[in-house]
């Protein structure tokens, strides 16, 4: 997971850090996302295949 | 924090776009997607409300008076449709866009394209569910729970399970969306416990709609194949089980009523405070109380179907797990007595309207444990005790919060003060008017008028009458909500402050009134004294 470095570590500009640390949520806001939606998906599939069986 | 507002200021270069299409249809912005998402349950809330209308007018005296049987079904049908999907949930999740990422400290939430596509869903969803009001054969007339073998019988079948997929798909993104936000996109220092109660209540909330929507996706999926692709999962006949279908069904649709009222607990804990200008009384307890609820909210569905004849071990344990909730409960009622209690209270329309909530929701609440006992349920099961249980804890409860919330930030929204006059005028010929509709139904429960039916014996006529001129009473007493509305975003003279109330804090009270199209583009610093529930101790 990728971490967020101050602007001192970097030598980067307030405005390009900010960019940054907006970068790395959002990235970090997919991956939260898909893992979301993946478990929808996947109470969907259950709630149908679990059926199958009964 | 004052910085980050001033930043907003420098931002105005690019604020909401001129034409009418680019901002309102392909929107990307939280706040324009909030404000979409009001709008439309607003308009849902009286298209609902006409339908509620219709049954009122029919049960005004005993005799089949103005519609025909099947028409009365369809309304009952609709009006809770309408109501549940179109009006109560998108007014949520309308008040989570527009405040979630203001609260929280973010620019906006975390997957925009996204959160446009979730609402314009929406509209396509609800035209094609009222469309089948005017086709052959008519609507959905078998009740919103759509149990088999009864829903299957009408034509509209097919219409409305693609539109309840279509709900369940926007629901799903929405809450998905949600959670992203609110994990990731929080400005820094703004730890999980440092967060609104009503950011936690929508963390919450949205967890449940991703473990629930998509188990009724699944029952209604079953129930197409049943009708046109020749399954068996509810037919008896084909060796499948109807009850199967309700197990499934209330394994959604018993966390669903959480869904429509843990939303309402964060807003009533946002208002509560301000007005009795106090920090929440027992801000951890309150959180944990929610997440109490919501996991509860998983193992009490059967309570619902005690009249099936389940095994008495079963109607044991649903029974005991039913009036566990209201534990936690207790615990959120105690705390916002307790945050009243000793405060500097003044009565604004949010707080009279918050008050009311905490009364009224409690006495939904206390019959809801008298439902959750098995032996009286067999008396009170499908009469009109039910209908006012659950129109209490849906009507004063969540419906209340949500026009209390509306009041409450509508300064935000709007750059403008309401007509407070108008405002109390609203909340109290509503509220004498909720008790004349639904309190009367409580003794035609107990009486034993059946719900669902559009004739009844005549011993049943007064207590109708008074719950149907409640009912006219309560429906031309949200005109002024709207007129209230149309008044202080249109023609309203009077401008809000930034901190639009005295008592108010948070991070949403720190940007200007109205918010601009674009806040915290830089995060804001966080202080503890600025937050509603004061210094949370680790």
């Amino acid at each position: 997971m990728a971490t967020l470095k101050t602007d001192a570590d970097t030598d980067m500009t307030p405005e390009a850090s900010q960019e940054q640390w907006m970068k790395v949520r959002k990235t970090r806001a997919r991956r939260t996302a898909l893992i979301a939606g993946g478990f929808a998906i996947a109470v969907f599939v259950l709630s149908i295949v679990q059926m199958l069986k009964v | 924090m004052a910085h980050a507002a001033t930043h907003d200021d420098h931002h105005e270069h690019h604020g909401a776009p001129k034409n009418f299409f680019q901002r309102w249809v392909m929107s990307t912005n939280h706040k324009d997607i909030g404000t979409l998402y009001l709008v439309f349950s607003l308009l849902m809330f009286f298209i609902g409300g006409s339908f509620a209308m219709v049954i009122r007018a029919e049960l005004f005296k005993p005799g089949m008076q103005l519609v025909q049987p099947y028409f009365f079904n369809e309304m009952t049908t609709m009006h809770a449709l309408v109501m549940i999907f179109g009006a109560i949930m998108p007014a949520f999740v309308g008040l989570a866009n527009w405040m979630v990422p203001l609260m929280v400290g973010a620019p906006d939430m975390a997957l925009p394209r996204m959160n446009n596509l979730s609402f314009w869903i929406l509209p396509f969803a609800f035209t094609l569910m009222l469309s089948t009001l005017f086709m052959p054969g008519g609507g959905p007339a078998g009740g919103w729970t759509m149990y088999p073998p009864l829903s299957l019988q009408g034509e509209s079948t097919a219409y409305v399970i693609f539109a309840i997929h279509l709900m369940g798909i926007s629901s799903i993104m929405g809450a998905i969306n949600i959670i992203a936000t609110i994990l990731n996109m929080r400005a820094p220092g703004m730890d999980l416990l440092k967060m609104p109660v009503f950011v936690w209540s929508w963390l919450i909330t949205a967890f449940l709609l991703i473990a629930v929507m998509p188990v009724l996706a699944g029952a209604v999926t079953m129930l197409l194949t049943d009708k046109y692709f020749g399954t068996n999962f509810f037919n008896a006949a084909g060796g499948g089980d109807p009850v199967l279908y309700q197990h499934i069904f209330w394994f959604f649709g018993h966390p669903e009523v959480y869904i429509m009222i843990l939303p309402a607990f964060g807003i009533v804990s946002e208002i509560i405070p301000t007005f009795a200008r106090k920090p929440i009384f027992g801000y951890r307890a309150m959180v944990f109380a929610i997440a109490s609820i919501a996991f509860l909210s998983f193992i009490v569905w059967a309570h619902h179907m005690f009249a099936v004849g389940l095994p008495m071990g079963a109607e044991i344990f649903f029974m005991y797990a039913t009036m566990l909730i209201a534990v936690p409960t207790g615990v959120k009622v105690f705390n916002w007595v307790s945050t009243m209690w000793g405060g500097s209270m003044t009565f604004e329309t949010p707080m009279l309207f918050a008050i009311a909530f905490v009364i009224l929701f409690t006495i939904g609440g206390f019959s809801g444990l008298m439902l959750a006992l098995a032996p009286a349920d067999f008396q009170y099961h499908d009469t009109y005790f039910v209908v006012a249980h659950f129109h209490y804890v849906l009507v004063t409860g969540a419906a209340f919060s949500i026009i209390a919330a509306a009041y409450y930030w509508l300064p935000k929204w709007s750059g403008h003060m309401y007509n407070e006059t108008w405002g109390k005028i609203h909340f109290w010929s509503s509220v004498i008017s909720v008790n004349v509709l639904f309190f009367p139904q409580h003794f035609l429960g107990l009486a034993g008028m059946p719900r669902r039916i559009p004739d009844y014996n005549v011993a049943f006529a007064n207590f109708n009458m008074i719950s149907s001129i409640g009912g006219f009473w309560f429906g031309a007493s949200q005109l002024i909500f709207l007129g209230v509305i149309i008044h202080c975003v249109w023609f309203s003279k009077k401008k809000a402050a930034d901190r639009s109330w005295e008592g108010a804090k948070g991070l949403e009270w720190t940007v200007p009134s109205p918010a601009p199209h674009h806040t915290f583009d830089v995060p804001p610093v966080i202080h503890d004294d600025e937050l509603a529930h004061g210094h949370v101790e680790d």
